[in-house]
């Protein structure tokens, strides 16, 4: 109420840092990146200004032959795939870990509580490039994982642990657990327990429980830490980069190659656009989840 | 022939076993120095389709019997048989018992309906049943035009009829309630009064109520349990707790009583006689009275005593206060050995008595109103 009576200019002046700070550093380079995509392509870097067209669009699907016709190229289209497929892989190995270290935080004590929050985000604490490389140090075919193993006479070829999806997968899990586990934990912490207590006295067992008390209350945290990972794991550059090798690329990987070696501006400034179409779509369908749960509580 | 048989046979056919019949129960909360006997050697035994309440201060271990017959916690030792089976061992969801909770605990992503098919569901009973069953519910509360409500969306006195409903829905053996009318306001609490006392006659089910609100116990209980730091006191009727108290903290929890000391009445006394020091003699019905030649507390209920001018038969006293309240008025006196007295004299244009604080009064008490009290 008292804040719309202040002077317009006041009120201008309270939100300029941040509306121009979002508009320097988020609108102009998003502008900027969707006019590139849109522009023609100088082999030798950068772009042709002013040669519009949507030729690095199509390079998404089709490519033009040497004859001149265009024909259907699903190499991109598999890189795409793969990433939005590591990225739910992610997603679900995380949700999956994630639950049950959530669910135990939230009925420990309100001292042990602070503590494990405290040792979920202690990974932060590292560069994740770093932890990126201790991985390299773990799955490489004479790292500690495969060397235990050949020691322990479980195995007598190094499994190749390194260089693949799953490494990927491993890494990006690793990386993005906390966004799971917190959001989940911050919704497990606002139910009141006595509901737990009111279930089990209306005959349901633990597992009954579970499903129609716990879960549809933590239902909100969890699709908030289901975003919260996936949308960081779509557009991941390192974790492939180091775990995957060159056999694993990933959206991210593939928009880095075209501003370095392959020299294709155009081409990766589309990719990052349609990179953001992704991520915009599964926000939407969060926000619809979200209310129509909001509403029917299901 | 052989008759031993027939001679052991239970005799359950002419009573059913008690409801609940709990035996020692001892619940230790913590351990060491900060251990907390919230249960002490509790035993009780409560009958088939009665209103049984448990009645203490907050902190006498009512609710921690309740969560032991319940499931939500384990006896520290003692035993607990339900319908003569010991339960003890039975998870909280295996035990025919349901609960309202002081907070109600009504699941709040679910509907009003959804919460009361709840415990239907997880028996796997069958989907026409469970729906015949809740709309039976909602009718019983008076509830039919809620059903499909969220729980954010219906008042405090509603979400209390909603938790009657989901408890007792499963048609529990027993059901439990933990204050349950503590969250409300007072005339919506006079109204679910009479509201659950309807509910458990007509469902026929053993109800245990716990409260810490003498009134509401007195009003719709069958039997009442007075506890205090987690020993059960007194066990009785209404009736039986407010005219006879064995106990001072039963008779000073329950309604407003005169607590006065007296010994006994000289050897050449007769049995059931006690002298107030410097006051008199005092008489008690034959059988109240505790061993010969005991020092007692004698309580006695405001609105027993008579007033008068001081006679023949009466005892002295002097009044130090008059408070006026309407239907009634509190004459405040006190014993020449100092005892401060009240009495409650209903008003009534014929029975207006002349007094003035400071007069010289005489007052008298039946028999049968005065109890005599163990002290503990």
């Amino acid at each position: 109420m008292r804040a719309s009576t202040r002077p317009l200019v006041f009120r201008i002046l309270l939100i300029g840092p941040a509306a121009l700070a979002m508009c320097l550093f988020m609108v102009i380079p998003l502008m900027l990146m969707g006019w590139i995509s849109i522009q023609g392509r100088d082999y030798s870097g950068g772009v042709l200004w002013g040669e519009i067209g949507f030729d690095a669009y199509t390079r998404l699907f089709f490519e033009r032959e040497l004859d001149g016709t265009i024909a259907l190229n699903l190499n991109y289209f598999k890189i795409i795939l793969r990433s939005i497929w590591l990225s739910a892989l992610t997603m679900t190995i995380s949700l999956v870990v994630g639950f049950p270290v959530a669910l135990f935080m939230a009925t420990r004590s309100q001292r042990w509580r602070a503590v494990l929050i405290f040792m979920v985000t202690l990974p932060f604490w590292t560069n994740l490039l770093v932890r990126n490389y201790a991985w390299i140090l773990l799955l490489r075919d004479h790292g500690t994982i495969n060397n235990t193993l050949l020691w322990l006479g479980v195995i007598s070829e190094p499994l190749p642990l390194l260089h693949n999806q799953l490494a990927v997968a491993i890494g990006l899990t690793y990386s993005f657990m906390p966004f799971m586990v917190l959001p989940i934990y911050s919704s497990l912490e606002k139910i009141d327990f006595r509901l737990v207590e009111a279930s089990f006295d209306l005959y349901a067992s633990r597992w009954q429980t579970l499903k129609r008390v716990i879960l549809p209350l933590a239902f909100p945290g969890m699709v908030a830490g289901c975003i919260l990972v996936f949308v960081p794991s779509l557009g991941s550059y390192v974790t492939p980069e180091l775990l995957g090798g060159g056999k694993t690329l990933m959206i991210g990987n593939l928009i880095g190659l075209q501003f370095g070696a392959a020299r294709n501006w155009p081409f990766g400034a589309a990719l990052g656009m349609f990179l953001l179409l992704l991520v915009l779509i599964a926000l939407t369908s969060y926000a619809r989840n979200y209310r129509t749960n909001a509403q029917v509580g299901k | 022939m052989i008759i031993g048989d027939a001679v052991s046979e239970p005799a359950s056919s002419t009573g059913k076993p008690d409801a609940i019949a709990a035996t020692s129960l001892i619940k230790v909360f913590g351990a060491g120095d900060s251990a907390f006997k919230a249960l002490d050697n509790v035993s009780i035994n409560i009958r088939q389709n009665e209103f049984f309440t448990l009645l203490g201060p907050s902190g006498c271990g009512k609710t921690t019997l309740l969560r032991l017959i319940a499931g939500f916690e384990q006896p520290t030792s003692g035993t607990i048989l339900l319908n003569g089976e010991n339960i003890i061992d039975l998870p909280p969801f295996k035990r025919p018992v349901n609960t309202v909770f002081q907070n109600y605990a009504l699941f709040p992503h679910m509907t009003v309906a959804q919460n009361i098919s709840f415990g239907l569901e997880m028996q796997n009973r069958p989907k026409a049943e469970t729906k015949t069953i809740v709309d039976e519910m909602l009718s019983l509360v008076r509830m039919e035009s809620m059903a499909g409500r969220r729980i954010t969306e219906i008042s405090g006195g509603q979400q209390q009829r909603v938790a009657l409903a989901r408890a007792l829905a499963p048609k529990p053996k027993l059901l439990l309630l933990d204050e349950p009318l503590s969250a409300l306001d007072l005339q919506l609490r006079k109204d679910m009064q009479l509201e659950l006392k309807r509910l458990q006659l007509e469902t026929g089910i053993t109800f245990i109520f716990v409260t810490h609100d003498q009134e509401e116990a007195l009003t719709m209980s069958d039997r009442i349990a007075v506890m205090d730091k987690g020993q059960i006191l007194q066990v009785g009727t209404p009736r039986d707790i407010y005219d006879r108290p064995q106990h001072r903290f039963v008779a000073g929890f329950i309604g407003e009583i005169n607590l006065v000391q007296a010994g006994p009445s000289g050897s050449a006394g007769e049995p059931g006689e006690y002298t107030i020091d410097q006051t008199g003699h005092i008489r008690v019905q034959e059988g109240k009275a505790a061993q010969q030649g005991q020092s007692v507390t004698l309580a006695i209920r405001p609105e027993c005593i008579s007033l008068s001018l001081p006679a023949e038969g009466t005892l002295p006293g002097t009044i130090s206060t008059i408070v006026y309240h309407g239907t009634d008025t509190i004459y405040h006196y006190t014993l020449p050995n100092g005892t401060a007295m009240r009495a409650r004299c209903q008003n009534s244009t014929m029975t207006t008595l002349p007094f003035v604080a400071g007069d010289a009064i005489g007052w008298s008490v039946d028999s049968r109103s005065v109890s005599v009290l163990e002290d503990k």
